[in-house]
C-alpha cells in the first residue's frame, strides 16, 4: 500500500545543504555570501539572517525559502540558480486556526478572481520587535485563503492552534465584501475591497524557538504619486505622517510550459516620513514617482472605518440596514398583533403557542442598528510597514525644504479629501470664475463707490497702437477701449521691462510726490 | 465699550521706502511650507504666518521669514493687538485648515507683508492713525474683462487695483491695501485690493 507522504521543505534544505557541504559548487542552491556579493545578496539573501543588519529573518526559515525558491520543485518552473532571483515574497509565523461558520461550523470557503476555491484560515500572529532599551508587542489575524490543493497537500499541519510557517509571494487582490451587497440586489456581490494576500507556497511546522513574524520583501516602482497620512501614536501622543505608497513590479516570467508570461504584481506599502527628515533611509525615494525601490517591511492589520460621507455605497448600504431591520420589526410586531388578535376569544389553556419572531422595544432594535451598521462601516485591512529601503533607481533627489514641501501638499491634499461632505448635499468645487465673481462683489460691498479720482500717469499710460480683430468690443468707450488687447499685454510685459524701472524709481522722486500730493498732504496733515 | 474700539477709529497703512506699519489684531502663528518660485529663485522653506485683522483693512497675511518653533513667544497667546512693522513682499505658502486661499490658486495662501518689527501695542498705538506718507505706484491693467472698477495687478495675480469706476491701464498711485475674504462654498479667498484714498476718505 503506498501512502501520501508530503514533502518537507525543510527536509530538502536540510539535504540540500547536506550535498552543498560535499559538493559546493554542483549544487541548485549556491549558498551565498553577502560580503562578497552584494547585488546577489539583495535578492538571494534578503531573508538571510546575520550579515545584512536590515534583513533578520531566522536561519530555518531562510533554508525553508531557499529551497522553496530555487529547489527541486520550483513553484515557478524555474530550478537551480536562477530561480533564487526572486523579488516578491513573504514569510508569517503564526498560530493556525479555520474558520468556521458560527451557525454549523462549517469551513468557511471563499472564490478567488480566478474561480479558485479556498479555504479561509486566520493566522494569529505574535509579533514582537525589541531593541537593547525597549520591547514592542503588535498581535493580529492575518486572513489566509487556502487553495484546495495546499490544503490537501499540508492537511497535518492545517490544524487550529499549530503554529506554522507560510512562505509565499505577497499580493494585492480585489475581493468583494459581502457586508456590502445589500446596494442593489441580493445577486450585487458587493462592494469592491482590495486586500493584500499572501499566496502560500509552502508551509512548515514553527519549532518552539521561533518567534511570530511577518515579513515581505518586494521589489517595484513607485507606481503614483504618495498619499499621506497622519496617525495619532497612543492617546496623548504625537501625530505621525505616514506615505501610503503602491509599489508596481513588472516582469516577464517563464511558466512551467516554457512560455514567458508577463506579471503585473502591485503592492500599496506604508511608510513613516518626517518634513524634518528622512527617517527611515532611502524613503525620499518612495516619495518619488517612477523610484524603482526594493522593500522590506512588516505585516499588519488596521481596522479602518469606511466614512459614509465620502462612500456613496456604504452611505446607501447603512440607510437600507436600518430600514431592513426596522421592517423586519415591524413585520413581527405585526404578526404578533395579528395572533394575539385571532387567540384573544381562545381560553388560555387551548391557545397555540406564537412561533414567530419576537419584536424588539425601540432600544433595542436600535441597538442592533447601530451594531449592524458598524459591522458595514468597519473593515479590517492588511498593511505592510516599511522597515528597510534599498533605493535602485531615483528620478530625482529631494532636499529637507522640498520634502517638507512634498508632504505639506499632500497632507493638504489628503485633508481635502477627507472633509468632503455627504454625497446628498456635496458641493462642486468653486469654480476660478464663481471665485472671481464672489471676490468682486465682496470687493465693491466693502470699499464701496469710488473714492479716488486718481489718474493714469500720462508719461506711462500706453495708447493702443491697433486692435485685434478678436478682442471684444469695448463697454465703456475710449477709457475701456484702452484696457483691451494689445495694450493691457504690453502693459504688463512693461512692467519687467523700462517701465517697471521707471515706475520704481519714480517712487522716491519728485515727480511722484508732486502727482499725488494730495494724498501726502492728507498724511501729513493727520501726523 | 469697554474693551472695543469706537467704530470712527481707523487705520491704514503706511508706506514709505515699500515700508508697512500695521496695527491690529493678530491669529494664532503656524509655520507653513512657502511655496517655492522658479523664476525668482525663491526657494521652498519652513516660514511662520499668521493673520492681521481690522475692519479698516480686513486680513492680511504676515509672515516671518523662517520658522520659529514654538511660534513667536509672548506674541503667540491668542489674538493679541500688536504694531507690526514689515515690508510689502508678496508670497505664497500651501494653505492648511482654515487659512484664506488665493483667488487663483485653491491651494495656496496668499502672504503680503514680510515682518521685519513686531510689539505689542500700547494705549498710545491704539489711537494713532497710520496713514500713507508717500503714496506708492502701481501699474494697472485690465486683466480679467471685469467692468466694475477691479484691475489686475501685473505680476501679483492675487493683488487687485481698485477704482470704482473703470480705468485705462497704466501707472496708479495707491497708499493703502485691504484684504478681502469671500466666502464660496467651504473656502474662504483672499484678494488683496490696492487703492489710492483721498484726503476726505481718509
Amino acid at each position: 500500500m503506498v501512502t501520501y507522504q508530503p514533502t518537507s521543505w525543510r527536509e530538502v534544505a536540510e539535504q540540500v545543504a547536506q550535498e552543498e557541504a560535499v559538493q559546493p559548487t554542483d549544487t541548485a542552491v549556491q549558498p551565498t555570501d553577502t560580503a562578497a556579493q552584494p547585488e546577489e545578496s539583495l535578492n538571494g539573501v534578503a531573508v538571510e539572517a546575520g550579515d545584512d543588519p536590515g534583513v533578520v529573518l531566522p536561519k530555518q526559515v531562510s533554508l525553508i525559502l531557499e529551497a522553496a525558491m530555487a529547489g527541486v520543485h520550483a513553484p515557478a518552473g524555474r530550478s537551480g540558480a536562477e530561480g533564487r532571483t526572486y523579488t516578491n515574497m513573504g514569510v508569517i509565523v503564526g498560530q493556525i486556526e479555520a474558520v468556521r461558520r458560527r451557525r454549523d461550523d462549517r469551513h468557511v470557503t471563499t472564490r478567488s478572481a480566478q474561480g479558485d476555491q479556498r479555504l479561509a484560515y486566520h493566522l494569529t500572529v505574535n509579533d514582537v520587535a525589541s531593541d537593547d532599551e525597549s520591547v514592542s508587542t503588535t498581535r493580529y489575524r492575518f486572513p489566509i485563503g487556502m487553495s484546495t490543493e495546499m490544503h490537501t497537500r499540508y492537511r497535518h499541519l492545517l490544524e487550529d492552534g499549530k503554529r506554522v510557517i507560510l512562505v509565499g509571494p505577497v499580493m494585492f487582490e480585489r475581493s468583494y465584501d459581502p457586508g456590502l451587497r445589500q446596494t442593489r440586489d441580493m445577486l450585487d456581490p458587493g462592494m469592491p475591497v482590495w486586500n493584500v494576500r499572501i499566496e502560500v507556497l509552502t508551509i512548515e511546522e514553527a519549532p518552539d524557538d521561533l518567534a511570530d513574524f511577518g515579513k515581505v520583501v518586494f521589489e517595484g516602482e513607485v507606481a503614483r504619486e504618495a498619499r499621506y497620512i497622519r496617525r495619532l501614536s497612543g492617546p496623548g501622543g504625537t501625530m505621525d505622517t505616514y506615505a501610503e505608497v503602491l509599489l508596481r513590479d513588472r516582469r516577464i516570467m517563464k511558466s512551467a510550459s516554457g512560455v514567458p508570461r508577463p506579471v503585473v504584481t502591485t503592492l500599496p506599502v506604508e511608510v513613516l516620513v518626517m518634513p524634518e527628515m528622512e527617517i527611515i533611509p532611502g524613503s525620499d525615494a518612495l516619495l518619488i514617482q517612477g523610484s524603482r525601490v526594493r522593500i522590506e517591511g512588516h505585516l499588519g492589520m488596521r481596522m479602518i472605518r469606511r466614512n459614509p460621507r465620502r462612500n456613496k455605497v456604504v452611505h446607501t448600504v447603512l440607510g437600507r440596514v436600518a430600514e431592513d431591520l426596522r421592517q423586519r420589526n415591524a413585520d413581527a410586531a405585526e404578526r404578533l398583533a395579528a395572533y394575539r388578535a385571532e387567540t384573544a376569544d381562545v381560553p388560555r389553556g387551548q391557545r397555540t403557542g406564537y412561533s414567530g419572531p419576537q419584536p424588539l422595544d425601540a432600544a433595542t432594535l436600535e441597538r442592533r442598528i447601530g451594531f449592524a451598521q458598524r459591522n458595514v462601516v468597519e473593515q479590517e485591512l492588511v498593511q505592510i510597514e516599511v522597515g528597510a529601503i534599498t533605493v535602485i533607481t531615483q528620478r530625482a533627489t529631494l532636499d529637507d525644504a522640498q520634502r517638507a514641501d512634498v508632504i505639506t501638499r499632500g497632507l493638504e491634499r489628503s485633508r481635502r479629501r477627507g472633509t468632503t461632505g455627504s454625497p446628498a448635499e456635496e458641493a462642486p468645487r468653486a469654480t476660478e470664475r464663481e471665485r472671481q465673481a464672489t471676490l468682486d462683489t465682496e470687493t465693491a460691498a466693502v470699499l464701496g463707490p469710488a473714492q479716488t479720482e486718481a489718474e493714469p500717469d500720462g508719461a506711462v499710460a500706453k495708447r493702443p497702437r491697433r486692435r485685434p480683430a478678436a478682442m471684444e468690443e469695448p463697454q465703456g468707450g475710449s477709457v475701456a477701449a484702452a484696457g483691451d488687447g494689445e495694450d493691457a499685454r504690453q502693459t504688463a510685459s512693461d512692467l519687467d521691462g523700462e517701465d517697471a524701472r521707471q515706475t520704481a524709481s519714480d517712487l522716491d522722486g519728485e515727480d511722484a510726490r508732486q502727482t499725488a500730493s494730495d494724498l501726502a498732504d492728507d498724511a501729513a496733515g493727520d501726523e | 465699550m469697554p474693551g472695543r474700539l469706537p467704530v470712527t477709529w481707523r487705520t491704514t497703512l503706511l508706506v514709505m521706502n515699500n515700508q508697512v506699519t500695521l496695527v491690529g489684531w493678530t491669529s494664532a502663528w503656524h509655520t507653513r511650507v512657502r511655496i517655492g518660485d522658479a523664476r525668482t529663485n525663491v526657494p521652498a522653506s519652513r516660514i511662520t504666518v499668521t493673520w492681521m485683522h481690522h475692519r479698516a483693512y480686513g486680513t492680511i497675511g504676515v509672515y516671518w521669514p523662517e520658522a520659529v518653533p514654538g511660534g513667536m513667544g509672548t506674541l503667540g497667546t491668542e489674538r493679541p493687538w500688536v504694531v507690526l512693522v514689515g515690508v510689502i513682499a508678496p508670497c505664497a505658502v500651501v494653505a492648511h485648515g482654515n487659512d484664506p486661499r488665493g483667488e487663483y490658486d485653491g491651494q495656496a495662501a496668499p502672504l503680503l507683508i514680510r515682518v521685519t518689527q513686531i510689539r505689542r501695542a500700547t494705549a498710545a498705538d491704539r489711537g494713532r492713525r497710520v496713514l500713507l506718507e508717500h503714496p506708492a505706484w502701481m501699474q494697472v491693467r485690465h486683466c480679467r474683462g471685469v467692468t466694475n472698477g477691479v484691475l489686475g495687478i501685473g505680476t501679483q495675480r492675487d493683488m487687485t487695483y481698485w477704482s470704482g469706476i473703470d480705468l485705462p491701464p497704466g501707472r496708479y498711485p495707491w497708499n493703502t491695501v485691504h484684504g478681502v475674504v469671500g466666502t464660496v462654498g467651504r473656502e474662504r479667498y483672499l484678494r488683496y485690493v490696492v487703492r489710492a484714498v483721498r484726503k476726505e476718505a481718509a
